[in-house]
């Protein structure tokens, strides 16, 4: 503490102000110090941001708040060796609003498609509770609880801090719950209008045992 | 049991533990999905057969 309280003491006041700064501009003189600072201009339109990570262990839910706002148009979230703790489940998510947030558990629109095994099968729902990202009809082509997990990316459209609908659309590759099947899928759904604050992943039963969900926005003009 | 929160605004993860209320009325949730999930498989294909058997007979198609 004392030693703190000298260096502090010692050092030259830089003229930059205390705070925090964002596309931040700097200037460093030969001491290595900072002598100017300011706030820079964000991204040109259409940049990709990272905004987010998180990764799964043993957890019930993955949620993004605060995550949905006029900075962006569009949301892309990617999905990396996402283990469920259940053998035989799929991958859901449910967009919420407001700060708390709340979920909506309504009139999620949703469709998948792929090759299973060399099979075609698809299927659906008009009005769910959640928007599912995984599903085909029998359990044994759901997403296996060992092995590579659930992998690939979501790009969604629509919640930009005003009250529209969004749609999302997607590919992915998993291992499925029968012993050396793999799974393609791509899916899409959408939501009646609401002003979106947040999504959460979840499975439609059981944890998240591991994988990561990675997030970013393409940044408005 | 836990549910992990990622908050845009503050950067920070936060690690929400379910309380035991919470965890039971999540597996309750789990159980009643795959309930419902069951349901509508069986229905879906129940369609399907039908929709197949009217084709086949030449009803509707």
């Amino acid at each position: 503490m004392s030693t703190n309280n000298a260096i502090n003491n010692t050092l030259p006041n830089s003229g930059v102000a205390a705070g925090s700064y964002t596309n931040t501009n700097l200037t460093v003189n030969a001491q290595g110090l900072i002598t100017a600072a300011s706030n820079g201009a964000a991204g040109s339109s259409g940049a990709v941001v990272a905004l987010a990570t998180l990764t799964a262990s043993n957890s019930a839910s993955l949620a993004f708040t605060s995550l949905f706002s006029a900075t962006y148009y569009k949301y892309l979230f990617t999905f990396t060796a996402i283990l469920p703790a259940t053998d035989g489940v799929t991958l859901q998510c449910q967009l919420g609003t407001g700060a708390g947030p709340t979920y909506i558990a309504t009139a999620y629109d949703w469709v998948t498609a792929g090759n299973v095994q060399g099979t075609f099968l698809s299927d659906y729902s008009a009005s769910d509770t959640q928007a599912d990202l995984s599903k085909v009809s029998s359990t044994t082509y759901k997403i296996h609880n060992a092995g590579v997990g659930y992998n690939g990316s979501m790009l969604i459209v629509g919640p930009n801090g005003a009250s529209t609908a969004a749609s999302a659309a997607g590919s992915t590759y998993y291992q499925s719950s029968t012993a050396g099947g793999n799974v393609i899928l791509t899916f899409g759904w959408s939501q009646a209008a609401a002003t979106f604050t947040a999504i959460k992943f979840f499975m439609s039963s059981g944890n998240i045992t591991s994988g990561t969900i990675d997030v970013f926005g393409v940044l408005a003009g | 049991m836990h549910e992990l929160v990622f908050d845009c605004s503050t950067k920070e993860v936060k690690v929400v533990e379910l309380s035991e209320q919470e965890q039971a009325a999540l597996v309750d949730q789990w159980a009643q999905k795959e309930a419902q999930e069951a349901l509508r498989v069986k229905t879906k294909s129940i369609d399907e057969r039908l929709k197949a058997l009217e084709q086949k007979v030449g009803i509707n198609g």
